[in-house]
């Protein structure tokens, strides 16, 4: 199973611990096209010695963006895949018959089984939404018409705005500036996790998703990990032993609670 | 120039009324599933019918938004609703799921393919790739900047539709789901809760912490946007009211025809920011159009609010040979009150309201109090069915 974990490298001195405990596949959130993580240079990725490295593209492109990502994709030497979110780059891709793999990997879409398939008929991979119960992804799982990719561990992407709201706050009140910060509703009480840089804002879930139930579905090409704003120690503690009891910090997402979306349903 | 239309929400079959009326071009609706405001009353299919009927006799179009991120559970029924729209004669769908977009084409839907702006296309690459699904229009993102808007006609060739008007999200369009989070409601199938506009604290701070947009309002950038490829003007808002709706539209619509026709001045500009600020309650302001929006496009602390109570009422009836007007009440208002009326055909006109006061049983009575009571009264301007009387608007 530890093969099959794709995991967002968050800080490189931490490398060989994951690797002691088996994980061989890494991904790199590419410098100047995300938002929400530790980012990479492709210098910086060359330099990291891991086998399997995939590059990371997870923010929504604006035309500029989209001439600057086509002029670099020659570079992408030593690299096994892009997840992006963005279809821009699932086009740009396309048009110049780019030979590595390509997963999709949109937050909150791809929620049912015919949208993937309808995606896996032109990609190699597509990222599951993570707001799905148990039953949803073991059905998506067990139909598709290719391998999928499913949320295991880490922080959950909740919100993603092209605004700076945590430099705009703090402008507002003339305050030192800070680019991480938890923000908890005065009235519910939930909390979410700010994290900003140049190109906006992710609010990250208030608790760490563990999707150990999701370990024995069928048709699964990666877990993915997100090691962003996780506390080490934790973390190597799920990936030494992925069944142990849920710790405090950590919860089961959506996978036992189903949404709602019209009133009269509750 | 391409043709440039003006595009309404609309909750349900009167609002449709009312903004096609009011100088609406196309209307956009939701059906009571798959679209993206589950917890409106929408429209049934019969409604749906009843729409494009009175649409297209007014040789106007009617789009259905088919926009919810589909969970299997969802897609039970869904090819019969499309053909079933499709045989009603709606003009397009607004759709963001991949899927939909497919069984239109399986299905040889003769109606239109638009791009909801939930699929969050902000470059010609994205667009390109839905121009090859058999899309003829994309909404493109809210956070399209006007360099963006016309690199991608230039590319792409697609009619496409920009927000002019109504509330922001503070996330890219279908990138949130804080309201699964705080409230179990999937905002992706309509249930949102508006999270966003809630207010939180935040760490190592005693201020309050706001991700609230003010509204967008485009009034000032109109010529531009049509420069740079805008075919069609989308004014957010299937939940607002019949108020709301006739005076945004009544707005924009001779905004626009005076950008067309080049009699546009700052005075009627200001004039027309004053009514539209006015009426939606909120402060609104141009968002991504020329930059990345700040502090100064967010609320914080409090928020400058207006009278909502300006609308007083809808002519029901209005009789030629008496001049008596028949009105639905919809605010306070007594005699000697200073009123305008305006309406599809009738521009703004001040009218005082007489001594002679009637309620519907022609009791003679000196205020309007109660909300949707019916009134009479003579009045020497020529109005008609659907006519509106508000406080008088004065800048």
């Amino acid at each position: 199973m530890i093969s099959k974990i794709l995991l967002v490298l968050d800080n490189p001195l931490y490398l060989n611990d994951y690797r002691k405990v088996g994980v061989t596949t890494f991904l790199f959130p590419l410098k100047g096209f995300c938002v929400g993580y530790r980012e990479y240079s492709l210098d910086e990725i060359n330099k990291i010695d891991v086998s399997n490295k995939y590059l990371l593209v997870n923010r929504v492109l604006d035309c500029k963006d989209i001439d600057a990502f086509k002029k670099i994709i020659a570079n992408f030497q030593g690299i096994k895949g892009i997840l992006f979110e963005d279809i821009g780059v699932y086009q740009s891709l396309k048009n110049v018959n780019y030979s590595g793999e390509m997963i999709l990997f949109q937050n909150h879409f791809n929620c049912n089984q015919k949208s993937i398939d309808f995606w896996l008929d032109r990609v190699n991979s597509v990222v599951v939404s993570n707001e799905l119960t148990y039953k949803e992804l073991e059905y998506i799982a067990s139909n598709v018409k290719g391998e999928i990719v499913l949320h295991l561990y880490g922080y959950n992407q909740v919100m993603y705005s092209r605004r700076k709201l945590l430099t705009n706050f703090y402008n507002e009140f003339e305050l030192d500036k800070h680019d991480k910060r938890v923000i908890e509703d005065k009235a519910t009480h939930v909390k979410f996790r700010a994290y900003e840089n140049e190109y906006g804002t992710v609010m990250y879930s208030e608790k760490i998703f563990n999707g150990h139930k999701l370990l024995n579905l069928d048709n699964v090409k990666y877990f993915y990990v997100n090691s962003t704003l996780i506390n080490h120690d934790l973390l190597m503690s799920f990936l030494k032993d992925v069944n142990r009891p849920l710790d405090n910090e950590e919860d089961d997402g959506f996978l036992e609670k189903e949404t709602i979306y019209k009133l009269k349903e509750r | 120039m391409e043709r440039i239309e003006l595009l309404a929400p609309s909750g349900n079959l009167e609002r449709l009324k009312i903004a096609l009326l009011y100088g609406a071009d196309a209307v956009y609706i939701g059906g009571q599933d798959y679209s993206l405001r589950a917890n409106a009353k929408n429209f049934s299919i019969d409604d749906i019918r009843e729409a494009v009927s009175f649409a297209h006799n007014l040789h106007k179009r009617v789009y259905v938004t088919v926009n919810i991120v589909f969970h299997d559970s969802n897609l039970a029924g869904l090819k019969e609703y499309m053909l079933t729209l499709d045989e009603i004669g709606v003009d397009a769908f607004i759709v963001s799921d991949v899927i939909v977009m497919q069984l239109m084409k399986e299905l040889s839907i003769k109606a239109e393919l638009h791009v909801s702006t939930q699929a969050s296309s902000l470059n010609y690459e994205a667009v390109n790739f839905y121009k090859d699904l058999g899309a003829t229009r994309v909404v493109l993102a809210r956070e399209a900047h006007k360099s963006d808007i016309l690199r991608i006609k230039e590319e792409t060739g697609l009619e496409l539709e920009c927000f002019v008007h109504g509330a922001m999200c503070t996330s890219i369009s279908g990138r949130c789901v804080l309201s699964n989070y705080a409230t179990l409601r999937d905002s992706n199938r309509g249930g949102c809760a508006q999270v966003c506009r809630f207010v939180f604290d935040i760490e190592d701070s005693n201020q309050v912490f706001s991700m609230t947009p003010k509204d967008l309002n485009m009034v000032s950038v109109l010529e531009e946007m049509i420069k740079v490829g805008v075919n069609s003007f989308k004014v957010e808002g299937r939940m607002r009211s019949v108020y709301y709706i006739a005076t945004v539209i009544y707005t924009y619509r001779r905004l626009i025809d005076r950008v067309l026709n080049h009699n546009i001045d700052s005075k009627y500009t200001d004039y027309s920011l004053k009514i539209l600020n006015r009426c939606a309650n909120r402060d609104s302001v141009e968002q991504f159009f020329n930059k990345i929006p700040s502090n100064k496009e967010q609320y914080f602390l409090g928020r400058d609010e207006e009278s909502n109570k300006d609308f007083l009422g809808i002519v029901l009836d209005y009789n030629k040979d008496n001049n008596m007007v028949t009105l639905e009440q919809r605010n306070y208002f007594k005699t000697g009150d200073v009123v305008e009326f305006f309406g599809p055909n009738l521009e703004p006109t001040s009218f005082i309201i007489p001594d002679e006061l009637y309620d519907e049983k022609e009791n003679l009575i000196d205020v309007a109090r109660h909300p949707k009571m019916i009134v009479r009264f003579k009045c020497p301007i020529t109005l008609r069915k659907d006519d509106m009387m508000r406080v008088e608007l004065k800048f």
